[in-house]
């Protein structure tokens, strides 16, 4: 056995004798290292300028004044999105949503504020982050040091004198594959442990999602290995070793992820924006208006027993305000709940894709972990506008109790707008995010035994091909 | 020559590979095609409704103007005034999609729009897709072509060496010359094939609009500069003395090195030499500035504010001179955010030349018109054209006049164009790189032969 554990040894003593192979993983290394520290460096300008313009607002908010309480409700609150201590190491979609929504009187408005709408781009493969890094780049690096692994004995001989000297082929390929994990740990564990520290660094950390986001990566790298480690051993060369597993690698990181995008698309389309807006627009104006329409006074005339507006015992402004924000809810929700409906359907269909590649449920998973996926954005985006109808709702309600007969012409102290909250994101609890992504870990997990019965036939049909 | 040639066609069609990755670079194809007419669909589908204008505003001011027309609601008349700037449809976005899904396309605009926030509620689409990109015909050429061109010929002429063959190889073929273009012809075929048919479909099935020949021509002719570079950098690393497994590990380390890393680290040290201001800042800035000029009365609600003239004139006077206000205020942090980006963009048009793929990303999208300049000149057209309607309705305004009829229609309109672009300086450095290697290759296989 000690023979073969030193076979282990000896791919370890061929990798750091490869200078190609070498330079490779010191890039990788590299990479990895500068991404943590751009990551580290944007999440934690982000959260520093995040907590100054909140305590700034909010002294704008409380110092306003005598106003109207409609006129503080259009100039409304702002929700801004935090970032999470683990986006150093996932920044999942957050550059490409918004990270703030303005929580103004007659509007749910969307998240504005996307870092992509900043960053300079050209040739979009991917966020430079660690995620990506591990998801991309090392899969790479791997299938490239694997390809050589069983193939090369193969073109050398060697692997015949070792199988006629009565090595069992399975134990040679548990080995080999020993031979690769002591690679990945050599580049994965320092590119692990600054991400760890930058993080812990970045802000707190969720002890749990750090420990399943991990697991989730070393699966991940651990089925490429075992498919890596079964190519090169079902391969004749070398070369034809690495040309199939970089063949497999840009089917499976590259062209799958964008094929499930096109598939989302082509299935259920995004509407475009000025289709989205432009529709919910027309809803609206199609709307009874109580501003306007002769119907809602009389209703509340007749139910108050009076016969002008004058002789109202509550404001008639404010009734207006609270009916025009009771309709309108009502398009909100269900335009944007079609909205949300289109992105999971989505998200199903990038699930399918999974069956060609591990990375979409990678992602999947990565990215809800480090609270950065889509049920987190939607997440502070529906508890943005909880927050708006309860602020806008209750500047409504002063209206109505204390603007009688000034209406529009009635003005409220500073203590109505100091006694509002300030918007605080609540991320989804742990069970939530499970329930998020549970079929994504089943997949991963099928993929696990998928790439272990792989590796089975492999280790068996190797050796039949030899001896 | 013609003989070396069909037995060079005669091999490659009984291997096996040439059928894989045939098989693979179609399905990206028929993906790409698929997704590109989607792109340029909804891009079209955008425009429409933007450019259906506002008819209900409209009929709204109209309705107002009448000769008989009460001024307490006339009045109010530059207040419901609708514009909108609708950027032209991009020549080839479904070639390439660019920034062409991060980008807005048209935006509507009253006398309470601000510069700064012209363009804040455009984004619907899912970010988790946008997050993964679009898998587009310049994705293929780009990143899928240059793996698929090295699976064809990492061992174009390693494996003779490997074998011993080289010489006897080259003594057959006559010149290094011929037969560098025996093996490629057919190889470069099979590969670009699939392209060129692709390129056709779309083509052929897309819609017509102002200047898709010509921006055609000039995407095949960049896609064929960046295939050839590609193939000449693979007979370059073919003339060396190494084995196939190392051509292979070169091949793909500089294809990973050009179209992964290098986009990735340029980004991001370009955005760290000219970080923009933070949009949040920004934002908290406004308000500061709005809720001093508010202090008096201001909503959107003239008409409920008072019933006479003088009272809705004075409200939407308010309402001006908020959005005055606000804009004048936060003209240095909008000109903070132009000069980054600006900054961003020169430094990573600096740093383009490092990578082909890079190169030819950008010159592909600025072709489709999906590129950040085009999107940065519609912006600042935009802007400009707020700035134009605003002062119009505004002079109105402060002079307290009721807006004419005539004086409606005659409302500025919107109507920039993008200039066509040529990616001269890309399509050189192709030229001039393939010339460089190909010569490099030559001169290399000649000594063998020596």
């Amino acid at each position: 056995m000690s023979s073969f554990n030193s076979i282990a040894d000896k791919d370890w003593q061929e990798f750091i004798r490869d200078k190609r192979l070498l330079i490779m993983g010191a890039l990788t290394l590299g990479l990895a290292l500068s991404s943590i520290v751009t990551m580290f460096a944007n999440v934690r300008a982000y959260e520093v300028t995040r907590t100054v313009s909140e305590q700034q607002d909010r002294v704008t908010w409380e110092n306003q004044g005598d106003r109207n309480p409609h006129s503080v409700a259009h100039f409304a609150t702002w929700a801004f999105r935090p970032q999470t201590a683990l986006s150093v190491l996932d920044p999942g979609l957050t550059p490409y949503a918004g990270a703030a929504i303005w929580m103004e009187a007659h509007h749910q408005n969307g998240a504005r504020a996307r870092p992509i709408d900043d960053k300079p781009t050209v040739l979009n493969l991917g966020h430079f982050s660690v995620a990506w890094v591990l998801q991309t780049i090392v899969p790479l690096l791997l299938f490239i040091v694997a390809a050589g692994l069983i193939s090369r004995e193969r073109e050398r001989g060697t692997l015949r004198l070792l199988l006629v000297a009565g090595a069992d082929g399975s134990v040679l390929l548990r080995n080999k594959l020993n031979g690769l994990i002591k690679v990945i740990a050599v580049i994965a564990l320092p590119i692990l442990a600054s991400g760890i520290l930058a993080a812990l660094f970045a802000g707190a950390i969720d002890p749990l999602r750090l420990c399943l986001w991990i697991a989730v990566n070393g699966v991940f790298l651990g089925i490429i290995v075992v498919i890596g480690t079964a190519v090169s051993a079902l391969s004749r060369t070398v070369s034809q070793a690495t040309m199939a597993l970089i063949g497999l690698w840009s089917a499976a990181i590259l062209l799958t992820p964008r094929a499930g995008v096109a598939l989302a698309e082509f299935v259920a389309p995004t509407p475009s924006p000025e289709v989205f807006w432009g529709d919910m627009s027309d809803e609206l104006s199609d709307l009874p208006n109580p501003f306007e329409d002769d119907s809602f006074e009389r209703t509340i005339l007749e139910k108050y027993g009076v016969e002008t507006t004058e002789d109202l015992p509550v404001s008639f402004a404010g009734l207006q305000l609270i009916e025009s924000e009771r309709i309108d809810a009502v398009v909100f929700d269900r335009s944007f709940g079609e909205l949300t409906e289109i992105y999971l359907r989505q998200r199903v269909l990038m699930r399918l894709m999974s069956l060609l590649s591990p990375l979409p449920a990678l992602q999947h998973v990565s990215s809800a972990l480090a609270g950065t996926d889509i049920y987190h954005q939607l997440a502070f985006q529906s508890q943005a506008e909880v927050h708006r109808r309860d602020v806008v709702g209750a500047l409504n309600q002063d209206m109505v109790d204390n603007a009688v007969g000034q209406d529009w012409d009635y003005v409220a102290d500073e203590s109505l707008w100091r006694a509002s909250d300030t918007f605080h994101f609540h991320a989804p609890s742990h069970l939530d995010t499970l329930r998020t992504i549970w079929l994504d870990l089943l997949i991963l997990g099928l993929w696990s035994i998928g790439a272990l019965v792989l590796f089975r036939f492999a280790s068996t049909s190797f050796v039949r091909s030899i001896v | 020559m013609r003989e070396l040639l069909v037995l060079e066609w005669r091999r490659l069609v009984r291997e096996r590979i040439t059928w894989v990755l045939l098989g693979f670079l179609t399905c990206a194809c028929i993906l790409a095609v698929g997704q590109g007419r989607s792109v340029l669909e909804k891009q079209i589908e955008a425009r429409n409704a933007a450019s259906e204008g506002h008819p209900a505003a409209h009929e709204r001011v109209v309705g107002v103007l009448k000769d008989d027309a009460d001024p307490a609601l006339a009045v109010l008349a530059p207040y419901w005034v609708r514009s909108s700037a609708v950027s032209s449809v991009p020549p080839l976005a479904d070639f390439s999609a660019g920034r062409g899904p991060f980008e807005p396309h048209s935006t509507a605009m009253s006398l309470r729009s601000r510069a700064d926030t012209l363009f804040d509620r455009t984004a619907t689409d899912n970010p988790e897709l946008a997050m993964r990109g679009t898998l587009d015909l310049s994705f293929v050429v780009i990143v899928l072509l240059p793996l698929v061109l090295i699976g064809f010929g990492y061992n174009l002429f390693t494996d003779d060496r490997e074998t011993g063959l080289a010489r006897l190889v080259l003594t057959e073929a006559g010149s290094p010359f011929r037969l560098l273009a025996v093996r490629s012809a057919p190889r470069l075929v099979v590969a670009i094939l699939p392209i060129l048919a692709s390129i056709a479909v779309l083509v052929a099935t897309g819609p017509e609009i102002d200047g898709r020949p010509s921006a055609a021509r000039w995407w095949i002719i960049t896609a064929l500069g960046l295939t050839l570079f590609w193939w000449s950098f693979i007979l370059f690393v073919n003339s060396f003395k190494i084995s196939s497994e190392t051509a292979a590990l070169v091949l793909v380390s500089v294809w990973a090195l050009f179209t992964l890393i290098l986009p990735a680290v340029i980004s991001a040290i370009a955005q760290i030499s000219y970080p923009p201001p933070s949009r949040l800042e920004q934002i908290v800035a406004a308000r500061a500035v709005q809720v001093n000029s508010t202090k008096t009365y201001e909503n959107d609600h003239p008409e409920a504010v008072s019933d006479d003239f003088e009272g809705r004139l004075a409200s939407i006077r308010k309402t001006l001179s908020v959005s005055r206000e606000v804009d004048q205020a936060l003209l240095p942090i909008a000109d903070r955010f132009d000069v980054q980006l600006a900054g961003q963009q020169r430094l990573l048009q600096s740093l383009i030349w490092l990578s082909p793929s890079m190169l030819s990303a950008d010159a592909f999208a600025s072709i489709a018109g999906t590129d950040p300049v085009r999107s940065t000149e519609f912006r600042h057209a935009a802007r400009r054209y707020l700035k134009k309607l605003k002062a119009e309705l505004g002079g109105i305004i402060d002079r307290g006049e009721i807006m004419s009829r005539q004086q409606y229609e005659e409302l500025p309109r919107f109507d920039w164009q993008p200039k066509a672009s040529h990616p001269i300086r890309a399509v050189v450095w192709l030229v001039l790189s393939i010339a460089l290697l190909l010569s490099l290759s030559f001169l290399r296989l000649r000594r063998i032969t020596v």
